[in-house]
């Protein structure tokens, strides 16, 4: 068929033309307009569900809850416990009646004054079963209030407590009397550096300066937290300059981001935060101590967190939850150096031999670093005859596995992180009955909390803390695999920015260059 | 169209589908992506679950043809042995679509009536959810075992192979030499397989192939959500996932699972199409 | 209006499924929602807090409950935020909405264009090369696509933003630009049948006698393609079209989820993780309905347009 190429109608084509050179023409990368100093936070997986800074359901309402609102008192840069809302504070002599003395001339961002009855009302709320409040158990038992005049309340706590003021870093004061019950989640009304501009559920939250702020003004006009589902795609924005920070980096991705001269890491020396090999230690066969200390020596620390980790984080070699850094931290204990001809034989004493197999669960599309972790264990385990069956848990199944507390999950290993507020009473305090899933309830533990807390002494304080670290390095009601925070990885043009000790960035004092 | 044996006309079909340029190469691509997984314990130069810590993420070199992975794992042993898996879940995952998709449709086509429109309008009404969404609630609700994982997918890629079977079969019910089977009072269900049947092997079969290349695909959506299969086993789709969170740490932990991905993919479709085309009585000439 | 009817149980049914394939999904959204961050909640409270959602209802009855609603117009609310569902969809309908008419637009756009080409120079290497392109089309998974796309305009060659979502109305420009990426690689995956089945009946109608016919009559051969081949070819791939745009929020899923686009298919997918049954059965009810609804149409359009298939039966 001889065919006549002949000069036919070509729009189709053209269209594409068109639409290809539109697509190359030098648009550039989006950003802010140049007056407005804009930062753009990402974060990866769900949860910015509510703005409720006295429920707190993810570690991303961390970071936007002290933005909004404002706490009595605040944890510095260096770790150091400072007034906030709270002018200064004073307590009784059997360390039960706190008293705080509230700034004056702070506004709500509705404009209403905000006072010491406020600081009742929130702790209130909190304290209510009917409200739930994540921030509960933090509080503690309160027996009763003393308001008197516009700034100064007096808290009597049902139980005495020498560190209570370092409790209140996370309870953040809302404007609760404008706040219907249904409505509470969105209506961020706070006290803080920005307010609200605009919230989309689990998908961004934009905030603005607040004008009104009563401390140091905030440098940045806006700041816009989004979600991005996809972990790496977000690395590829902060890449590209569509997101200055992204929260919650994978470890091993830091090697190599290292290499952007553009991209810095909030880091901080002191990590509170432990990732954790959690187990049941009411059924078999964790039930046993030496079955515990035997997995602790077959985890090869060192290979792990240089591997698994990216070099980012402490070895725990004691295996207690606190870091070397930390000034409560008790040297000299026994030290789990990996090895397993160790484990092996504490592994028999305990009734787990050659050929059996232990399940190892961790989360599904989230946490590399704990699947890399386990399969490192599982690799050293078969050495000793040992099976490790790997089971990614899909969240919601996971979740399912542990809550209501307390449940049974027998010869099983579960990777977790726990980041208590960075004060040693309280990274200890999770090990106390019904504070872990671990179900570990030891009644000496529980009285040298109690002591440790009632304590008047520092050095009192620090050696009860000693003995209760002790205790916990030889029962292993948890192998520590070592002290870390999230880390997030920044554009070098924000500065400002720094990182508590579990890994919540904080933003407040944040500008871009 | 004749009654061949089974036999000879899949035969008849195989070789027309060699002779085509298109059906060589897809057929070959097949045998060989086949056999090196078939083999892959004797082909790859090292254990795939063998960590090796003091040299992760290095590239392509010497013996590691393929580069290491972030547990210093050789990257190569783990795609042929990835094939294996992929293998598995191919031909399970056709096998039980294939089954129950055919019994499913044959007998709709066979009984026609209620029993044809009820069951047809749980084929659309299966076919109406978007399949990467059924997938992932029975995954999550089931678990990411491969013998779950391959029973999961073979059940949503049934019900279009249901479709497929019914309409086959109504066709071929239509033709002459049905008629005369029935006419001499030939019982149905031998009508039915002793007739019927081998003549619609051929779609069948095709559709068998294009099943493959979806349980692949799907296997591969589900990994990168993070629902695949459990370390340290690693699927092609799994190894893609993971290559992409470390894509900083190498090009080469994406670039060739995906290359076999899409190998495997593109042969199983051209295959596939290869049949249909043969099968075609226009390009008969 | 038989068609009508099918269409109406095909929902009914999908509805009924999607109900009972939840509702014995393991884990919880209660657990979910009360969870980890509180020690004090024990066993109690959860089912408290259950029978408060009216989830300890049996299961047709909750069914019953809930259709009824959802005719009424009421989806309910979400278990983990209470919002209501429908403000969720109407907030996060407009992305996905978008997403799927750019991609199957830019998908018809490059579909005829390649076939075209093809068409006009058929058997060259250039025809070649677009069966290739086509079959590539079909073999590689969406979320590869994607990543080819990210890596190449968002960082070797960065003119393309790589994330998130401004509506039309506050940015035009801003919207178009993130919607790109996306959407190309949308259509590139639904290009292909289309291509294909265009291709096929390019390729039996200028086999047809009436083109032998024109060409005899002296036309140039493109022309005859453009003006007479080409709309006849058109016809059946109208139910390509369809089929395509139906199943496309299948694969807008995991688009959305690389780029950040806030549509149905995030919202979806986030359900599905958290068990949040309200949300999920509405939207996967959604989907089904839109899929269905678009093959309905094109059914009607297509006996429509071509009177010989309204005889078949």
């Amino acid at each position: 068929m001889k065919i006549k190429i002949g000069t036919g109608k070509r729009k189709p084509p053209l269209l594409i033309a068109l639409l290809v050179a539109s697509l190359l023409a030098p648009w550039g990368v989006p950003s802010g307009s140049a007056a407005n100093s804009v930062l753009k936070y990402g974060y990866t997986g769900g949860g910015l569900v509510g703005l409720n800074p006295n429920q707190i359901t993810s570690g991303t309402q961390r970071v936007v809850a002290p933005l909004l609102y404002d706490p009595l008192v605040k944890i510095n840069k260096e770790g150091k416990l400072v007034p906030w809302l709270a002018e200064s504070w004073s307590v009784s002599k059997d360390q039960r009646t706190w008293t705080f003395i509230v700034r004056t001339g702070v506004k709500f961002h509705n404009g209403r004054r905000f006072a010491a009855s406020d600081v009742m009302r929130n702790l209130r709320w909190i304290s209510d079963p009917a409200n739930k409040s994540s921030q509960a158990n933090e509080v503690g038992k309160i027996e009763k209030y003393r308001v008197s005049g516009l700034n100064k309340i007096s808290i009597t706590l049902k139980n005495p407590n020498s560190q209570f003021p370092g409790s209140l870093v996370f309870i953040y004061m809302a404007d609760i009397l404008n706040i219907k019950s249904s409505n509470i989640k969105y209506s961020a009304n706070g006290t803080g550096p920005y307010k609200i501009n605009s919230f989309s559920s689990d998908n961004y939250v934009y905030l603005k300066k607040n004008g009104n702020y009563w401390g140091n003004a905030s440098k940045l006009d806006e700041i816009k937290i989004m979600r991005s589902p996809d972990a790496t795609s977000a690395l590829l924005s902060l890449q590209s300059g569509a997101l200055d920070m992204v929260w919650n980096v994978a470890p091993n991705s830091i090697p190599s981001l290292r290499a952007n001269k553009s991209i810095d890491f909030l880091n901080t020396d002191v990590f509170t935060g432990v990732h954790v090999l959690m187990l049941d230690t009411k059924s078999a066969p964790f039930n046993n101590p030496k079955a515990r200390q035997a997995l602790s020596y077959a985890v090869d620390r060192e290979t792990i967190v240089k591997t698994a980790f990216g070099g980012v984080g402490e070895v725990s070699l004691t295996s207690t939850p606190l870091g070397t850094k930390d000034t409560a931290y008790k040297s000299g204990l026994n030290k789990y150096t990996f090895d397993l001809d160790k484990a092996k034989a504490l592994f028999a004493e305990a009734g787990i031999k050659s050929g059996d197999t232990l399940t190892f669960w961790t989360l599904a599309g989230r946490r590399f670093e704990w699947v890399a972790m386990a399969q490192i264990l599982q690799s050293d385990l078969k050495k000793i005859g040992i099976t490790l069956d790997i089971q990614p848990q899909e969240t919601a199944s996971w979740l399912g596995k542990f809550y209501p507390y307390p449940k049974s999950f027998p010869n099983t290993i579960v990777a977790n992180f726990l980041s208590p507020p960075p004060i040693n009473a309280y990274q200890m305090n999770v090990y106390t009955t019904g504070g872990c899933e671990c179900k570990w309830d030891d009644k000496a533990y529980d009285d040298m909390m109690k002591s440790a807390l009632a304590s008047t002494s520092q050095d009192e304080y620090k050696t009860i803390l000693g003995n209760m670290q002790a205790k916990f390095n030889n029962e292993q009601p948890s192998v520590v695999v070592l002290t870390a925070a999230n880390i997030t990885a920044y554009r070098n043009s924000v500065k400002g920015a720094w990182l508590l000790g579990e890994g919540t960035p904080q933003l407040i004092d944040a500008y871009m260059d | 169209m004749s009654t061949e044996t089974s036999a000879l006309q899949q035969s008849n079909l195989l070789r027309r589908v060699w002779a085509k340029p298109y059906g060589r190469i897809s057929i070959t691509f097949i045998l060989l992506i086949a056999l090196s997984a078939l083999f892959a314990d004797w082909i790859a130069p090292f254990d795939p679950n063998e960590l090796d810590t003091e040299n992760i993420f290095s590239r392509p070199k010497g013996k590691h043809y393929f580069g290491t992975d972030d547990l210093g794992r050789d990257l190569f042993s783990r795609v042929l042995h990835g094939g294996q898996i992929a293998l598995i879940m191919a031909f399970a995952s056709a096998a039980i679509a294939m089954i129950v998709g055919v019994i499913w449709g044959f007998i709709a086509a066979q009984f026609g009536g209620w029993l044809d429109e009820i069951l047809m309008r749980t084929v659309d009404a299966f076919l109406a959810i978007p399949i990467i969404l059924l997938a992932l609630i029975l995954i999550a609700a089931l678990g990411t075992d491969i013998p779950i994982l391959a029973l999961v997918i073979g059940l949503i890629l049934a019900p279009a192979t249901a479709r497929i079977a019914r309409s086959s079969v109504l066709s071929e019910l239509q033709l002459d030499y049905c008629n005369a089977a029935t006419t001499l009072g030939t019982p149905r269900l031998r009508i039915l397989f002793r007739e019927v049947m081998p003549n619609t092997m051929p779609v069948l079969i095709a559709r068998a192939v294009i099943c493959a290349a979806d349980t692949i695909i799907i296997e591969a959506s589900l990994s990168f959500v993070g629902l695949g299969i459990n370390p340290p086993q690693a699927s092609w789709g799994s190894l893609v996932r993971t290559g992409y969170e470390q894509l900083f740490n190498g090009y080469w932990l994406v670039l060739f699972p995906a290359i076999f991905i899409l190998l495997a993919i593109w042969s199983l479709n051209s295959l596939g199409d290869q049949i249909l085309d043969v099968l075609d009585p226009r390009s008969e000439s | 209006m038989r068609r009508l009817g099918t269409s109406v149980t095909m929902l009914f049914t999908a509805s009924l499924l999607i109900f009972v394939v939840l509702r014995v999904l393991p884990g919880d959204p209660v657990t979910i929602l009360l969870g980890p961050g509180n020690r004090g909640i024990g066993e109690e409270d959860i089912q408290e807090y259950r029978a408060k959602m009216g989830l300890d209802k049996p299961l047709l009855v909750q069914y019953f409950i809930w259709f009824s609603n959802f005719l009424r117009g009421d989806m309910g609310n979400s278990l983990f935020s209470n919002e209501p569902v429908r403000n969720m969809f109407s907030g996060h309908i407009m992305p996905t909405v978008q997403l799927t008419l750019a991609a199957i637009v830019l998908a018809i756009v490059f579909a005829i264009s390649l076939a075209l080409v093809g068409a006009i120079w058929p058997r060259s290497l250039v025809d070649r090369v677009v069966t290739f392109i086509a079959s590539l089309g079909m073999a590689v998974p969406t979320f590869i696509t994607a990543i080819i796309l990210l890596l190449t305009f968002g960082i070797f060659w960065p003119i393309l933003p790589t994330r998130g979502y401004i509506p039309f109305g506050e940015d035009p420009i801003g919207n178009l630009k993130l919607l790109t990426m996306p959407a190309i690689t949308l259509a590139f995956a639904a290009m292909a049948p289309i291509l294909r089945m265009l291709r096929a009946s390019l390729a039996e109608a200028s086999s047809s006698p009436w083109t032998r016919t024109a060409e005899g009559k002296g036309l140039l051969w493109n022309r005859i393609v453009l003006k007479h081949v080409f709309p006849n070819a058109l016809i059946p791939s109208l139910t390509f079209v369809g089929i395509t745009f139906g199943r496309m929020l299948g694969g807008a899923v995991l688009i959305e989820f690389i780029f950040a686009w806030p549509g149905i298919g995030t919202m979806m997918v986030d359900a599905i993780f958290k068990r949040d049954y309200a949300v999920l059965q509405a939207t996967i009810l959604f989907a089904a309905i839109a899929s269905i609804t678009v093959n309905f149409i094109v059914d009607l359009a297509y006996g429509f347009v071509d009177p010989r298939l309204r005889l078949k039966a």
